[in-house]
């Protein structure tokens, strides 16, 4: 704290603030380009000049940089009223703009441009450099990214960003002097699930948006909005931009509390599955498109004489949505459920229940001691991003897993013993372990370092931990005292608030009621039954019903399989309320309007009664605390009831493979139709710890296959040798698992199948994900 | 006598007047059988221009339809598959809107969008006075016949690679060592 | 004058350690185990001793900002990047007496408590650095180096690194930033090196023959090295002559010896019909001085009061067969490569004065190219990460003055007036080709 002087003005500064922030908070227009109040200052780009006023007899004012000095009490600097900084910082553009290319008409970044906007600001204007312009070799980066060379400024924040803030190391900088350029080692995607926040850190257009590019709009022509991310529990704030009835771009929206300043490449590209070529956008009857209103089609359908209803939600629809439809439900005399999965259900409110300590991003950056257990980085990627600022720090980050993560590699680059693979099926039993040696005297490994931690984060990914391990990591916490802190990813953007709407076992109690022909007709809205984990047994049961009504906007399977289609509005589209895993309730608002007219979630409320109505909004507003936050704003977060679980069996240990999830940072139920992510989703492998294939008795290398048999299923895949799948367990995709008809945990039977004997090794599933199709790809689900 | 002197005057003066100008040269165009001498710079009607190599000049940059007062250009951008040459996929001038005030000829940055001396736009419907682009569309390099926005750009075209601009020094080798 | 650097050059092999040992080589250690540390360094500041990698800074000060309680380890780190256009002095020392660097290191590590010592060796030193390597496994072998060196309780290994860089890596940031394995870009100050230095320790960076004078000021005390020095000087330096003169090398001189009788009486004076336009006095980042201040002594507080720099002593000779312009424009370029390319004004605005200077080469130059020079050194010199681009432009700006009507003369003839032809007239006439290196 304390006040120091530019143009004899006193600003304030807060402890920790260096001069250019003091500056910054005062609104006083200081330039710089090299800064970032997420990367730092580092003093490279020299434009943050301002004149010290001499103190001391003798002592000649000098310019320094304002983002390396640090704040001190009674400093006095000459900014506007001198007339040596504006000359520093204007020379340093005319610097840049010897090399800078004149494509300010075809770059994307024109009018949203940092160095467009310092450039005016220090009031370069002429050119009087006549020599020749260097030009540098524009580099392929994957399907996401944009690479111009020519433009870079080198103010080195993609570096500072990728290797720095994210622990990347597959990109950096290269040459020296003005040779130096920003590249990838080799040509080809990235492998940082955060790769898409150099676009936002890159000060000109040197890293565009890709997948906006093709689609291309000036910026200020977009119709934006204060929205939330709906591709995982952490809720991110997103600000999507769009135009002519159609997403263009997703970029961060900075707030406080959640995501700060970047999000990740599942936020930022999986919203372009709005406009995949099939998405439903009109609405189908019996296989015919009509051109009624969707709301009007949904009433007629529901209408339908002698159907006993069933009505489903879903975790990624939002909360006003899921409590209308519960209304309904009700007033239908039908059972309801927001989950397509009974145990996911079981998992999500266990773990729901024990969230009440959960710990923001901020409190995971703060900590001094963390341990996961589960697959973080691909099921919550953000959330992983503040564990690794905790562990770039050098604070303990122990890690508990089951497949390949890219956590545990960089867990195990800093201590090789913090992460350690195990069978999902024994977590709680290790857990538990922990929990009784954190009592004796000498705690060795893992408790000591929890023990002596002052603020210990516990993170769980809920839809892979069995019942038991979720309530052993709470139990944990609860162990470790007050100061320690407990959260879990949950498998959807609003699983917290669908959990809060279904009864103890709903998912269960409703498909049940469809196998045994208790309901005929089924109103399914934002979900995707036929392709989750119980995927066959609802296709079976759905099979017989005559009345499907799905209101969705991908075209999922069970949309394809539906009597009655209604296309629905994605987040970007309308209003809404989702729930985070902290408990976060956060608004987001709707960006633009589709051309064709869709049905927003918001209009369901009109299926009700007067009474019914009024009953949800009471509802809504007691759930919420009776204050709604405003879209862009840090929500605030809601301690509710214990919820009902109800008991389902869960796998055991066996004797042969069991098999569990290898996920990918860019998988989500919607984000599998956007084209561009979706086109990096690693090749389908089976992951086996070469010790393990070893004890299994099979000889394998990178050109082996393996076939993997359950119930009456088989598949066959190649083989990814990789030390981080557990022992006792081969790791497959989510797909893999709807293949073979499995869930988590099943036990399976391995033989070795044909060699791959002229194709490629398959790449291991922690590895650098190669594009399988090119930019073009049309529209669709990836087979 | 004064009076009527003056009264004379009038008169003859009038008439004279008239008389002066009866025979005088007229300043009357005699529309449409003579067309007005208009300097080249009078805003008339918009149209697109082309470089001297016959390519289309417009990049879809924006700039004409966000400086444009009344909003009478629409456009959508999109780039050419081979080469990543931007382009206007869509470019429409609503001319019931336009005001002819020529701030998108003084915004473009690649001379592609010019006023031109023609006046003669009349239409029997608005919707004939939309013109999409390929009314607009002409094929000849208009005022400006030497400019060429892409040889002074850093993107890389068909025919022109990066390093390979008017006043650009061939890419850097990344992989060298030497000075 | 006792000769102290050099004064094992007459062999025509490196002295090995029985024989370096004969001559008194680690004689020095003596007069250094076991006393006060304090004092010591006390000793080295009354002695005057002053860095001789460029920048002249007393080495006792600062050595005396090493915390008495600084967290271990400590680490000293000898700069032997030695990429300063003009000097050759190091390379000297490296080739034909390395021990004399062990004694050095290792008296100046017992001084400042370095647990480790590390030499860094400029890349093209390959064959020297080998050699450095077989001294330093000298003194392993024979308990110099290693643990409780002849059972003073101090410890201390020597590892010689290899450069695999360029010229900023002997900006000392740099240099510790390429030993732990990162790009060599220079570091903010603060923090100094001396509080958070190599993997952020306590580390104290030092020229190479700066360190190599501590042994001797130890042994025979700081009065001695002050006397070994003239009108002003303490000690010897190891000083350098390039360019167009009879003898040029290297030469064990007290420091304070005139520029006159460096440049005459040792380096033999200009080769016959060449007259002297120009010199540099410390390597190509430091101003011209002029013929009329040839009886300058050459110490560090003389040199700074006629207004440019001692540096690192390299003489370079600026004669009438080249053009002041090419002169200078050849050392611009040379900076404008070897920059890191961290900050603006140097790795943008270097290039961009390369670029003036060629257009005066060129006869495109304009009376507003000569304003926009000067206006671009003091633009660029006060506003950088490192000393590189200030250094870059002190010759620039000391041609703007020196030679102003010579780019007048450029800009008005369109061109370079300076003919190659009569330069190898009197090459021819003189009938010497020029020698390298040693003396």
């Amino acid at each position: 704290m304390g006040t120091l002087y530019i143009d004899d003005q006193p600003v304030e500064f807060q402890p920790g603030d260096n001069v250019l922030d003091a500056a910054k908070r005062a609104n006083i227009e200081v330039p710089y380009f090299c800064y970032h109040p997420a990367l730092g200052a580092v003093g490279s780009c020299r434009v943050c000049a301002m004149e010290t006023v001499p103190s001391r007899e003798g002592e000649q004012p000098r310019t320094v940089m304002t983002c390396t000095l640090k704040a001190q009490d009674g400093m006095r600097f000459r900014f506007a009223q001198s007339d040596k900084a504006p000359g520093v910082s204007k020379t340093m553009v005319e610097f840049y703009m010897t090399r800078h290319p004149n494509d300010c008409p075809v770059c994307d970044e024109g009018g949203d441009c940092h160095l467009q906007n310092m450039t005016v600001e220090v009031g370069h204007a002429y050119r009087r450099f006549d020599g020749q312009k260097k030009t540098y070799p524009n580099q392929l980066l994957g399907p996401l990214v944009w690479n111009t060379a020519n433009r870079c400024i080198t103010c080195y924040r993609c570096v500072r960003f990728y290797q720095d803030y994210a622990l990347g190391d597959d990109f950096g900088a290269m040459g020296s002097r003005n040779n130096v350029l920003f590249r990838r080692i080799d040509d080809g995607a990235f492998d940082s699930p955060f790769a898409g926040n150099i676009i936002t850190v890159c000060p000109t257009g040197t890293f565009t948006d890709k997948v906006f590019r093709r689609k291309y709009s000036r910026t200020w022509m977009l119709k934006k909005s204060a929205s939330i991310c709906a591709h995982c529990s952490v809720g991110c704030h997103v600000e999507p931009g769009a135009r002519a009835g159609t997403l263009r771009r997703v970029v961060p929206n900075e707030n406080s509390a959640v995501n700060q300043y970047f999000i990740c490449d599942r936020g930022r590209y999986a919203p372009h599955a709005s406009e995949a070529a099939n998405r439903p956008l009109q609405v189908k009857v019996g296989g015919q498109l009509r051109q009624e209103p969707a709301l009007a089609v949904l009433r007629q359908a529901l209408a339908v004489s002698d159907a006993r209803w069933g009505v489903m939600g879903s975790a990624r629809e939002d909360v006003v949505t899921n409590l209308v439809l519960q209304q309904l439900a009700s007033d239908l005399n039908a059972p309801f459920t927001a989950f397509t999965d009974p145990l996911t259900e079981v998992r999500t409110k266990t773990a729901v229940n024990l969230s009440l300590s959960a710990p923001s991003l901020q409190d995971i950056e703060a900590a001094d001691c963390i341990l996961v257990v589960g697959e973080l980085t691909e099921h919550a990627p953000m959330m992983e991003l503040a564990v690794r600022q905790a562990l770039k720090q050098g604070k303990p980050v122990m890690m508990l897993h089951a497949a390949a993560s890219l956590l545990a590699g960089m867990v195990r680059k800093q201590r090789s013993l913090q992460a350690q693979t195990q069978a999902p099926v024994l977590w709680a039993e290790t857990l538990q372990k922990l929990i009784s040696s954190l009592s004796q005297e000498q705690a060795d490994g893992w408790a000591a370092l929890l023990k002596n931690a002052k603020a210990p984060v516990l993170l769980g990914v809920a839809e892979v931990m069995p019942t038991a391990a979720i309530k052993a990591l709470a139990e944990l916490a609860a162990v470790l005292g007050e100061q320690a802190r407990v959260g879990f990813a949950l498998p959807a953007a609003n699983s917290f608030g669908a959990a809060q709407v279904s009864q103890a076992g709903s998912s269960e109690q409703l498909l049940e009621a469809l196998e045994r022909g208790d309901i005929n007709a089924l109103l399914v809205v934002g979900a995707d039954p036929m392709s989750g984990w119980q995927g066959e047994r609802w296709s079976k049961a759905l099979a017989k019903i005559q009345h499907l009504v799905v209101v969705d906007h991908i075209h999922s399977a069970t949309v394809q399989a539906a009597t009655v289609v209604v296309p629905s509005a994605t987040v970007s589209e309308h209003n809404g309320v989702f729930i985070n895993y902290e408990g976060r309730v956060q608004s987001f608002a709707k960006a633009y309007s589709r051309e064709t007219q869709v049905l927003l979630q918001e209009e369901l409320i009109a299926l009700l009664s007067g009474d019914a109505r009024a009953r949800v909004q009471s509802q809504l507003l007691s759930m919420l605390g009776s204050v709604m936050p405003s879209p862009g704003s840090t929500g605030s977060r809601i301690k509710p009831a214990t919820l009902p679980i109800g008991q389902l069996a869960e796998a055991v240990l066996g004797n042969g493979p069991a098999l569990v999830l290898q996920g990918w940072h860019g998988e989500e139920e919607v984000a599998g139709f956007a084209t561009e992510l979706a086109s990096l989703t690693p090749h389908d492998s089976v992951g086996i710890a070469p010790a393990y294939a070893k004890a299994l008795g099979l000889t394998l290398d990178k050109n082996s296959r393996l076939t993997i048999s359950v119930h009456n299923k088989q598949l066959t895949l190649p083989v990814s040798l990789s030390a981080q799948v557990a022992e006792g367990c081969v790791a497959v995709s989510r797909r893999a698992f709807a293949e073979l008809q499995a869930r988590l945990g099943d036990e399976v039977k391995l033989t070795a199948a044909m060699r791959l004997s002229e194709e490629p090794a398959a790449p291991s599933v922690v590895a650098h994900f190669t594009p399988l199709q090119g930019d073009n790809s049309n529209g669709g689900l990836r087979p | 006598m004064k009076n009527l002197k003056n009264w004379v005057g009038e008169i003859t003066g009038a008439f004279s007047a008239t008389l002066k100008h009866a025979f005088a040269e007229r300043d009357t165009v005699c529309y449409p059988a003579e067309k007005p001498d208009l300097p080249e710079r009078w805003r008339g009607r918009i149209i697109l221009t082309v470089t001297p190599e016959g390519e289309e000049r417009c990049v879809a940059c924006y700039l004409c339809s966000s400086v444009c007062p009344s909003s009478a250009i629409t456009i959508q951008g999109a780039e050419r598959e081979d080469d990543e040459r931007r382009y206007a996929e869509k470019f429409e001038i609503d001319f019931t809107r336009c005001i002819f005030c020529g701030l998108c000829e003084e915004a473009c940055p690649t001379r592609a969008i010019q006023t031109t001396n023609d006046f003669e736009m009349g239409a029997s419907s608005r919707a004939e006075l939309v013109y999409d682009k390929s009314r607009l569309l002409e094929n000849h390099t208009g005022k400006y016949p030497d400019f060429d926005y892409f040889k002074r750009a850093g993107v890389p075209i068909r025919g022109k690679d990066v390093g390979e601009g008017a006043n650009e020094k061939p890419p850097v080798d990344v992989y060298t060592l030497l000075p | 004058m006792e000769k102290v650097l050099s004064r094992n050059f007459h062999h025509a092999q490196p002295l090995d350690l029985a024989t370096y040992r004969a001559g008194g080589g680690y004689d020095s250690l003596q007069s250094i185990f076991g006393r006060d540390r304090e004092e010591m360094v006390n000793e080295l500041r009354a002695s005057g001793l002053r860095g001789c990698g460029g920048a002249g800074f007393s080495t006792g000060l600062k050595w005396s900002f090493l915390a008495k309680d600084a967290p271990r380890p400590v680490y000293l780190v000898i700069n032997l990047d030695e990429s300063e256009p003009g000097s050759c002095k190091d390379r000297q020392v490296l080739y034909r007496d390395p021990h004399t660097i062990v004694e050095g290191v290792l008296a100046s590590a017992y001084i400042i408590g370095a647990d480790k010592a590390f030499v860094f060796v400029r890349g093209e030193y390959k064959v020297g650095a080998a050699k450095l390597e077989k001294a330093v496994q000298e003194a392993r072998d024979a308990g110099l180096l290693g643990d409780n060196i002849l059972g003073s309780g101090f410890s201390l290994d020597i590892d010689v690194h290899l450069s695999a860089g360029r010229y900023i890596c002997g900006e000392e940031t740099a240099l510790l930033n390429a030993l732990e394995g990162y790009r060599a870009n220079p570091r903010s100050k603060p923090p100094f090196p001396a509080v958070k230095g190599l993997w952020g320790q306590p580390t104290i960076v030092n020229n190479m023959e700066t360190v190599c004078h501590v042994p001797s000021i130890m042994h025979k005390g700081a009065q001695w090295f002050q006397g070994q020095g003239q009108n002003g000087g303490s000690g010897t330096h190891l000083f350098q002559v390039s360019g167009p003169v009879k003898n040029p090398g290297v030469f064990e001189l007290p420091m304070g010896v005139t520029a006159r009788e460096l440049i005459y009486d040792h380096a033999g004076g200009l080769l016959d019909g060449r007259k002297l336009i120009a010199f540099q006095p410390g390597g190509s980042s430091t101003p011209f001085m002029t013929p009329d201040q040839l009886d300058t002594p050459m110490h560090f507080d003389a040199v700074a009061k006629i207004g440019s720099r001692l540096g690192t002593g390299g003489v370079i000779i600026m004669d009438d067969t080249i053009c002041p312009l090419k002169y200078t424009r050849n050392l611009i370029e040379f900076y404008a490569r070897e920059s890191c390319g961290f900050c603006t004004p140097c790795r943008d605005g270097l290039p961009y004065l390369v670029h003036l200077f060629d257009k005066f080469e060129l006869g495109t130059a304009t009376a507003a190219d000569h304003q926009t020079i000067l206006e671009l050194c003091g633009l660029i010199g006060p506003n950088t990460h490192c000393a590189l681009a200030p250094g870059a432009v002190m010759p620039v700006q000391s041609a703007l003055q020196l030679f102003d009507d010579e780019f007048k003369k450029h800009i008005a003839a369109k061109g370079c007036s300076y003919s190659p032809v009569a330069a190898t007239a009197s090459q021819a006439a003189a009938g010497a080709g020029v020698q390298g290196g040693h003396h």
